[in-house]
């Protein structure tokens, strides 16, 4: 099957409204275009669905693009975003993390999951701000821990109370 | 007024006061408390930075009248029913400070410690002498 291009402009990355379905209908579509993250090009890139054109450059494997942007790619979200798609459900990537629809509902947020490292320290305040920006998505939070495998496990946060 | 001395993390007198019925008498002002030298002491005196997150939290339950009780044989610092009459408790709760710091492995740790004795992990955040938060959290298969 003949791969989607998409287009690499100023800051964002995009391709016609009309490769929404058959791009597992990631990104937001806003007018005519679909608008994507760099880490949703990853992820397409990945599954040999697309390939990129930034001006007269053509991308169309996943080391060149990982070098390309890597400035621009924050691959703990891309894990996050890969390991939940490829069960089937619709995701978001948002500015505090990963935004995860019910399953079959393309708008219905549900999660708002923050990835970290098995290897990394955080402490309750951080959890605090994480659990807010979940309210304002209207959604609950999700920690999603990446181990050295990659494998990712998610645990629930929710406020309780007495 | 009653006397008591507290020797070895509990306060002796008339009865043997776990710590946080003492300290709580003692904020209370429903008893005296004294060192072994007899001086008398007040609760600034027995609350160390740890001691005072659980304590904290051990006030907020007694006065709402939450059942709960000490978590040690399940690996935590309280276990929590969630209503009156229930056999066994639904939480184990973990105090911790607002800025305190933790590994996920520290994470994970108590998430399993919970798990393995079939309770939901609770975390009580606490903050400027005071709850800030309570967290219950749960492995979600996704």
């Amino acid at each position: 099957m003949e791969k989607v291009v998409v287009y690499k402009e100023n800051n964002y990355f995009w391709t016609s409204k009309n490769n929404y379905n058959i791009l597992y209908k990631l990104g937001k579509v806003v007018g005519r275009r679909v608008i994507y993250s760099p880490e949703e090009v990853l992820y397409l890139i990945e599954k040999e669905k697309i390939i990129v054109k930034d001006g007269d450059k053509v991308i169309d494997s996943k080391m060149e693009f990982l070098y390309t942007y890597k400035n621009n790619i924050n691959i703990k979200k891309f894990l996050v975003l890969r390991r939940l798609r490829d069960v089937g459900y619709y995701v978001d990537i948002v500015p505090e993390g990963v935004l995860v629809h019910m399953k079959g509902e393309r708008w219905n947020p549900i999660y708002l999951a923050v990835p970290y490292h098995e290897y990394e320290i955080i402490d309750w305040e951080n959890i605090l701000k994480h659990l807010e920006s979940a309210k304002r998505y209207k959604s609950k939070l999700l920690l999603a821990l990446i181990d050295i495998e990659l494998d990712i496990v998610f645990y629930e946060v929710l406020e309780l109370r007495f | 007024m009653e006397e008591y001395i507290f020797a070895d993390g509990v306060f002796v007198g008339k009865d043997i006061l776990t710590i946080y019925e003492g300290l709580y008498l003692l904020e209370s002002r429903k008893i005296k408390v004294y060192d072994k030298y007899g001086k008398e002491l007040d609760i600034t005196d027995i609350l160390t930075e740890d001691l005072k997150k659980r304590y904290i939290v051990y006030k907020f339950l007694k006065e709402r009248n939450i059942i709960f009780g000490a978590g040690m044989k399940f690996g935590g610092t309280f276990r929590v029913y969630e209503n009156p009459g229930d056999d066994h408790s639904k939480w184990i709760c973990f105090p911790v400070y607002k800025n305190e710091k933790f590994t996920i492995y520290e994470f994970l740790a108590k998430n399993r410690v919970a798990h393995s004795t079939r309770k939901t992990l609770l975390i009580s955040i606490v903050d400027k002498d005071k709850i800030r938060k309570f967290l219950e959290i749960k492995w979600k298969k996704l």
